[in-house]
């Protein structure tokens, strides 16, 4: 048995025309809902969002701090000089200590060698070629030192200039036929800078008298590393590269003697003032510090979510049941004012599960309505009062495809179900009692 | 082929005194036959027609369609079988009030029958071919009345079960729904009509008077 024209959709559409205060009722406690359930998932979710932003912003704000104290740091060991020096393996380590400085001898060229390896935890390259000597001229005991310029790390370029010379280095070249003077050496001697002074039979213009630093340097003469090869008759070799270790944690520690030696299997390592293990401490302790500043932060945040969350908890229910009540009594008033309407159909010989169809058609209309609507709202009023900035990317992350598509099958699921008792009531009517009433 | 109602009996149990409705009625309709029942208002002429039309389950009795024992059938079965055999007016005509005349009728169409056309014509016949798109709340009474008859005659029913169909008629409507009543019945269908209008029992036919749910 099938209707003809007025199908049973005509029916509800018709009614729904005629009746638009009940149905509206519906819709808008479906639409708020609906609205209100979005709106309290894109606050959740903006939480999140912007839980992830701070979190970003803390530490790129820590690292900036991080670099700018691990730039702090460099300056201050730069300032401190050179912590490292490399001889030849066969040197004996008591006979360096009486001498104050290495007997064996390396090629010059070696420097450029480890300069052309692959350097990360040595940087500032400073080969030497050391003597204690006796002044004849003076008639004094000094140290000579030739240096040369500092032999540039080609694996920091960082610190160079674009010719391959150090930007701050720590010890500057002399110039050719130039000496620099100790402390101590200028006042014995009386040397003032731009004074002429005669070691070995060579003329050194005094370029500068160095400050006193309570070391052999205060005994030090200074010249051209070339001077200093040709006076100790040394050609082309040296007896140590000065070097500044920068090892970046503790791990590395150790890391210098393979490196070093993986290059210059005949050289050794020798640390004479290692500020590295204090430095990698500090920088731990900073690390652990702003570890601690991101935990509280996110600590911080998660209790508001909870907080939220304990609030979505209660609200979401509520809207949720509150919607359901709301269209229950909505649809049994309905059912309550078409009983007359309910009992000539049954007459007409429409069935049970027809009337329920009718009852249950308008409640899905209403949800679907009402999903819609409350769909756009809910988007719209949970990006607006999501406290995150409308950008594209924020919208895009707070927007999840599956919020939208369950709250359009939630919106008229709630409805239909809200409705099943009030149009199974309306199946139910006896259609007798009804026609009988005058 | 009738329908036969046989030995009925209802009682209403209501707050004071027990009301019995129907008291062992038995009357067949056979097609082409009018059956007109009169009697005074609460003498239990619209407990016979729901029973007649397996709305109203009898407390005895046994009412037969066309070799169907009706109240053997299941609720859904029942409403089918009225759907398919059974045209009814009311006293209250119960339109739609949200559906225009047109629709009204329609709604008790079945698919299949060339039921728009025949709509049509049977509403310009009760002189309603100028109302087709109003609503039932602008419409006099005797217009829904007239509705309401259209409206059971949608489907071609075997049987026309009618209570005061002319109850809110002029003399010449009344006269006009009579006589497609009465051709109706000519034309093969059986009719029950229960009243208290006088007018009704001018036709010719089987007739019944009944006082406190008997026949008399
Ligand atoms: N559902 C019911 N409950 C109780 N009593 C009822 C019920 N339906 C009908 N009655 C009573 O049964 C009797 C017969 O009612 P019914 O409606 O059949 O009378 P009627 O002949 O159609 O009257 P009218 O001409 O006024 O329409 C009345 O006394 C009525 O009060
Ligand atoms: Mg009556």
């Amino acid at each position: 048995m099938k209707r003809g024209i007025m199908k049973h959709w005509n029916i509800v559409v018709y009614e729904i025309k005629h009746r638009r205060l009940g149905f509206c009722a519906g819709l808008l406690s479906l639409t708020a809902a609906t609205a209100g359930a979005l709106i309290i998932v894109l606050q959740l979710r903006a939480h999140d969002l912007s839980t992830e932003n701070i979190v970003i912003e803390t530490e790129k704000n820590l690292r900036s701090e991080m670099t700018q104290l691990e730039n702090r740091y460099r300056r201050i060991m730069r300032d401190m000089g050179h912590n490292v020096l490399i001889m030849n393996k066969e040197q004996d380590m008591a006979e360096f200590r009486r001498l104050g400085h290495p007997d064996t001898y390396m090629d010059y060229d070696d420097v450029w060698k480890l300069a052309h390896g692959d350097l990360t935890t040595l940087n500032h390259l400073l080969p030497v070629l050391q003597k204690r000597i006796f002044w004849e001229e003076q008639e004094t005991g000094i140290m000579l030192s030739g240096i040369s310029g500092q032999v540039p790390v080609f694996t920091k370029p960082e610190f160079l200039t674009e010719d391959h010379q150090y930007r701050s280095p720590i010890v500057r070249r002399i110039p050719d036929g130039m000496a620099n003077l100790g402390a101590e050496i200028a006042v014995a001697l009386n040397l003032r800078p731009g004074e002429t002074i005669t070691l070995a039979g060579r003329e050194f213009v005094i370029n500068r008298i160095h400050a006193r630093r309570g070391s052999d340097d205060d005994f030090t003469v200074s010249i051209p590393l070339q001077d200093a090869q040709e006076i100790l008759g040394k050609e082309n070799r040296i007896n140590g590269i000065f070097a500044l270790e920068c090892v970046c944690s503790l791990d590395d520690l150790g890391k210098i003697h393979t490196e070093v030696e993986a290059i210059l299997p005949h050289a050794k390592v020798y640390e004479f003032s290692s500020l590295i293990a204090p430095r990698a401490k500090v920088r731990q302790q900073a690390a652990e510090a702003h570890r601690r500043v991101v935990a509280s932060v996110l600590q911080q945040r998660d209790e508001m979510r909870r907080d939220k969350e304990r609030r979505a908890a209660v609200l979401l229910p509520l809207l949720f049941s509150g919607a359901a009540l709301w269209i229950m009594l909505t649809i049994f008033a309905n059912v309550r004012e078409r009983r007359g309407e309910i009992g000539i159909l049954r007459a007409l010989g429409f069935l049970r599960r027809e009337i329920l169809a009718i009852f249950l058609l308008k409640a899905l209309l209403m949800g679907v309505i009402g999903g819609f609507a409350g769909c756009a709202l809910g988007l719209y009023g949970g990006i607006v009062w999501s406290g995150v900035a409308i950008t594209k990317a924020n919208v895009l992350t707070l927007l999840d495809p599956v919020m939208p598509v369950a709250a359009l099958l939630a919106a008229p699921a709630l409805a239909c179900l809200a409705s099943v008792i009030p149009a199974l009531a309306a199946a139910h009517i006896d259609p007798a009692k009804i026609l009988a009433e005058d | 082929m009738s329908l036969r109602i046989h030995q009925l009996s209802k009682t209403f149990y209501s707050t004071d005194a027990p009301v019995k409705a129907l008291d062992s009625i038995s009357l067949e309709i056979k097609p082409g036959e009018l059956v007109t029942v009169n009697g005074r208002s609460g003498c239990g002429k619209t407990t016979l027609l729901l029973s007649a039309g397996g709305l109203l389950l009898p407390d005895h009795g046994e009412v037969t369609i066309d070799e169907h024992i009706l109240y053997a059938l299941s609720t859904e079965d029942r409403a089918r079988m009225r759907a398919g055999k059974i045209g009814f007016v009311f006293q209250q005509f119960h339109l739609l009030p949200y559906l225009d005349v047109i629709n009204n009728v329609m709604l008790a169409a079945l698919a299949g029958t060339e039921s728009l056309a025949r709509a049509k014509e049977l509403l310009k016949r009760f002189n309603l071919a100028e109302r087709l798109h109003h609503k039932p709340g602008s419409l006099s009474t005797g217009e829904r009345q007239r509705v309401a008859l259209v409206r059971a005659l949608i489907n071609n029913p075997l049987y026309l079960l009618a209570d005061e169909p002319t109850g809110n008629l002029d003399d010449d409507n009344a006269a006009e729904v009579m006589a497609y009543i009465v051709e109706f019945a000519t034309d093969g269908g059986g009719v029950l009509l229960v009243s208290h209008d006088p007018r009704t029992g001018d036709s010719a036919g089987t007739r019944y008077t009944m006082n406190k749910g008997r026949f008399v």
